[in-house]
């Protein structure tokens, strides 16, 4: 079993790109209970898997003929627009308001 | 005298539709019941429980009288007025706070969702509309569905088994098992990802329904993992099981894994009894298998009553015309663990992704610099814990440089488990079964704190008999088969092949009516009592 325990610096890498907060308390917790559950992780390997199983992306088949058809791609609009707005914490004039969005340097 | 409450959904709408009570009579006596036991709702501003909090059921987070009331006078009118009516009419029932009701606040159980009302209905509560039920209110679950006892929700106080108040319903459709339970309408609908409607029913002492992957529309529903979310119906009966399935299930162009399969009366064909059908019987549903601390597969004996209750019910289905096909191997099913935990951690991560403080919901009051601090403040208070643990768990499986061995891998194993399915539902294969007969859980319901007990190995694998059945897309239901000698209520679970729900309902159904005379019936909930 391959030792692949996660650090304060990747952890806090994560926390920073999954984009949530943690409390001091919540960090130790949940990096303690990551590094634990990485043993629940590690029990893939022990599956024995033919090299020719194929990945499936959900149990049951879907074979074609019970398939939805393709719909045509046309734009239907929503009834009631705003009543979508208006759950939103901030908005004006018929559109979400939101804080500065910065530059990012990408790469 | 049987009080109203107490009836089933479809005695309540036989009576409704004579004329023999208004639907707003009903209504009227539901709600009474809720009062009478339920206690204050599940809110996020009562960070402790009261000791008076102890001693009641606590199923619901949001009461929707005046709505519920509207539609049942409505029906009323339609009743006077001589118009068509819907299965259900006037019917009340509750639904999990993740099917979206337009209007009505819609959590999840996670402070992130607070005050968020959605502006459409999903397809499930559209055609329980259809059907003429009356939504009467909204149930607590675990925080996202992210548990399998309720104690994950963010709306405290948390809700309680009404067999034994310090128990837990189970999870996460633990408010629905409960309510239904307590009386408190003879219907709720569930959810079920890993066991999630199956493993309450168990605990509550009623019947759930997971139905196969596909088979009801997951339209407008908020997501746990999208590759095994399920819905379906909670129950006192098997019939009442039927019939909401029955409305609820089929094709709905808005959710493209609905089959184009067409739906059974379930309900009309539960009268055909078992006489012929082949039930399973397999020793790797009578255990519990786990990796130990030296990386090799240990077994665990479930609970001797439990697996007593199998044995019980395979001779009455024996004695009804059943064939029992004993020793049949379902090897696979110990993988389904670590696989489960991938998938549905990855999954779960992606579908969380969308609540972001800025759209709806949660969003943090402290000032912030930019778009990414409102994000990273706003989730940081909204979400609780296990949602958080299972984000950064999420994120972390799914890194590109782990795809192949964790999430592809996951995905191969989910091949596995489904091919034990196939192999014992073949029909020209060895096994040709209609039906497996399994515990649904391990155990009785357990007390508050008792998942995460260490030296607990039946409560840790509570899911252990009824996650196969959502990696294999396959259906299942629980019913009560008895009470253990503490007075708890045992469910065993019938799980068929893709679109067999009318041969498990059946199985179920003819175990309720060989037992309807058994003592153990007439025992009501602590609660109740």
């Amino acid at each position: 079993m391959e030792d692949e325990t996660i650090t304060i610096e990747m952890f806090n890498e994560f926390v920073q790109v999954a984009e949530v907060e943690l409390t001091p308390e919540e960090a130790v917790s949940i990096r303690a209970k990551m590094n634990e559950q990485l043993k629940v992780i590690h029990e893939l390997e022990a599956i024995p898997l033919e090299a020719d199983l194929p990945p499936v992306i959900h149990g049951n088949p879907y074979p074609r003929e019970i398939q939805a058809p393709l719909r045509e791609d046309i734009w239907t609009p929503f009834e009631n627009p705003q009543s979508i707005i208006s759950q939103a914490p901030r908005s004006q004039d018929g559109y979400i308001v939101s804080p500065d969005v910065p530059h990012q340097r990408l790469g | 005298m049987t009080e109203l409450i107490e009836l089933s959904a479809l005695e309540q709408a036989k009576l409704i539709r004579e004329k023999k009570i208004s639907a707003v009579e009903l209504l009227e006596a539901t709600l009474k019941q809720v009062d009478a036991v339920d206690g204050r709702p599940g809110s996020l501003d009562t960070p402790v429980e009261e000791p008076e909090d102890l001693e009641k059921v606590h199923a619901f987070i949001l009461l929707t009288k005046a709505h519920a009331l509207e539609k049942a006078a409505e029906v009323d009118r339609k009743i006077a007025a001589g118009e068509a009516l819907g299965v259900l009419a006037g019917v009340p029932y509750s639904a999990k706070d993740v099917y979206c009701t337009k209007g009505i606040q819609t959590t999840a159980a996670s402070r992130i969702l607070e005050g968020w009302k959605p502006p459409y209905d999903s397809t499930v509560i559209e055609r329980m509309n259809q059907a003429g039920a009356v939504m009467f209110g909204k149930v607590n679950l675990d925080e996202f569905t992210f548990g399998g006892s309720n104690e994950t929700t963010a709306f405290k106080p948390t809700v309680r088994n009404p067999w034994g108040l310090d128990r837990v319903p189970g999870g996460s459709s633990g408010g629905s098992a409960a309510a239904v339970s307590a009386n408190e309408g003879a219907i709720s609908l569930g959810t079920d990802t890993g066991g999630s409607i199956r493993e309450p029913a168990a605990f509550t002492g009623i019947v759930g329904v997971k139905p196969t992957y596909g088979r009801v529309s997951r339209y407008g529903v908020i997501p746990f993992a999208s590759s095994m979310d399920t819905m379906g119906p909670l129950t006192r009966t098997v019939s009442d099981a039927a019939v909401v399935l029955r409305e609820i299930a089929g094709f709905d162009p808005r959710d493209n894994v609905t089959g184009r399969v067409p739906v059974e009366d379930y309900l009309a064909e539960l009268e055909e009894g078992i006489r012929g059908l082949r039930i399973g019987i397999s020793p790797d549903y009578l255990k519990i298998t786990y990796l130990d601390d030296d990386g090799n597969y240990s077994s665990a004996a479930i609970d001797p009553e439990i697996e007593k209750s199998v044995w019980r019910a395979a001779e009455i289905f024996r004695s009804l015309g059943a064939e029992i096909i004993e020793d049949v191997p379902m090897a696979n099913t110990k993988y389904s663990v670590p696989a489960y935990f991938v998938i549905t951690r990855i999954e779960a991560y992606s579908n969380l992704q969308r609540f972001d403080g800025l759209k709806y919901g949660h969003t943090t009051k402290e000032p912030v610099r930019d778009m990414y601090e409102l994000y990273y403040k706003s989730r940081g208070e909204g979400f609780g814990y296990q949602a958080k643990l299972r984000l950064l768990t999420g994120m972390f499986a799914s890194q590109e440089k782990f795809y192949e061995k964790y999430y592809r891998r996951a995905q191969r194993a989910r091949a596995l488990i489904r091919r034990d399915f196939d192999d014992a539902f073949d029909p020209a294969g060895k096994y040709r079964l209609d039906a497996i007969l399994t515990p649904s859980t391990p155990s009785p319901a357990f007390k508050f704190g008792g998942a995460t007990a260490s030296d607990s190995l039946l409560m840790q694998f509570a899911d252990q008999f009824t996650s196969p059945m959502n990696f294999a897309g396959t259906p299942g239901v629980s019913f009560p088969c008895g009470l253990s000698s503490e007075g708890l209520p045992i469910g065993l679970q019938a799980t068929g092949y893709d679109y067999c729900e009318s041969k498990i309902l059946r199985i179920a159904y003819a175990f309720e009516q060989a037992t309807s005379e058994e003592d153990w019936r007439k025992v009501k909930p602590a609660a109740l009592r």
